[in-house]
């Protein structure tokens, strides 16, 4: 797997992408204590899985009638899992007892959108990013979500899902107060393999 | 339990992996636990040399603070869960102590 050279900064905890792309190469054996017990390794880790399968999925597909993505389609898609997935910033979940602090991190929150937007089918997410004063509870937040998506499907379906998915996955996990979810579809790929 | 000491590390984390929700807990970031000005007395750090999965400091005015990292399912409330554990927790110390749980992964 080839990533650019900008992913080669590192995480929070001092891994970088590449070794991660090194790592799920070697089928994560022998199993490093470290990635294994790092939530942004860990996080990172099943980003870059599936990019891989998208990436070998088009791979074996029949790809005659429109052309594979470029390898700089990929390596966007690296480089924005370097970078959205550190830890960050640090979004407050309220607890009635002042004693407590609770917060969840950016990296889970992007990481958990890259999750519910690529378990439906057809949905690519190449990048996430929460816009607004999200470290204050309360504070109007906007989300804005690029995809890729599957030819086929109407774009009108593939996004409202996504955006239904975004909300939902919010609602449950965090107390931000999102006041939009905006997508932005920046690729259709092609994908025959499955409806052949 | 009244009394937190570095040694119920051990013991708060078995506990806080049984709450339902919990699926993983991390050591914490140094930095999750420095609040402005504490200075920790007691860092948690195992026998063999690891540090415990959750970190038990106490600043200069005795306030005891325990910093818990934590992954939670996403089957299941992530503000239900890290509300669980703050709670839990909070029953196993003394009033004065503080809590501070960071949910870094969500699956």
């Amino acid at each position: 797997m080839t990533i650019p050279d900008e992913a080669n900064r590192t995480l929070d905890c001092g891994k970088t992408v590449q070794e991660l792309a090194d790592y799920l190469e070697t089928g994560r054996r022998p199993p490093d204590p470290h990635i294994e017990s790092c939530p942004e390794c860990l996080n990172a880790l099943e980003a870059l899985e599936r990019a891989g399968r998208l990436a070998r999925d088009l791979v074996d597909s029949d790809a005659s009638r429109l052309p594979a993505p470029p390898e700089s389609w990929f390596e966007r898609i690296f480089a924005t899992i370097h970078e959205e997935l550190r830890a960050g910033r640090s979004f407050p979940i309220s607890h009635p007892d002042p004693r407590v602090q609770i917060t969840v991190t950016e990296g889970a929150v992007r990481a958990l959108l890259r999750d519910s937007g690529d378990a439906i089918d057809g949905v690519f997410i190449s990048r996430t990013e929460i816009i607004g004063d999200a470290e204050t509870l309360g504070a109007p937040v906007e989300i804005n979500l690029t995809a890729s998506l599957r030819f086929g499907i109407a774009i009108s379906t593939l996004t409202r899902a996504l955006r239904d998915s975004a909300y939902a996955a919010l609602a449950a996990h965090t107390d931000l107060h999102v006041t939009a979810v905006n997508i932005t579809v920046e690729d259709i790929y092609n994908d025959t393999r499955e409806q052949s | 339990m009244t009394v937190v000491s570095p040694e119920d590390s051990s013991t708060l984390a078995t506990q806080v992996r049984t709450i339902p929700g919990v699926t993983n807990i991390f050591t914490p970031l140094p930095a999750l636990a420095q609040l402005p000005g504490m200075v920790a007395t007691a860092t948690g750090m195992a026998d063999d040399g690891h540090v415990a999965d959750i970190l038990i400091s106490t600043d200069e005015n005795d306030i005891t603070t325990l910093s818990a990292r934590i992954a939670t399912a996403a089957t299941e409330s992530t503000p239900g869960t890290a509300r669980r554990v703050a709670d839990a927790l909070l029953a196993q110390t003394p009033p004065t102590t503080r809590v501070i749980i960071q949910v870094a992964r969500i699956r």
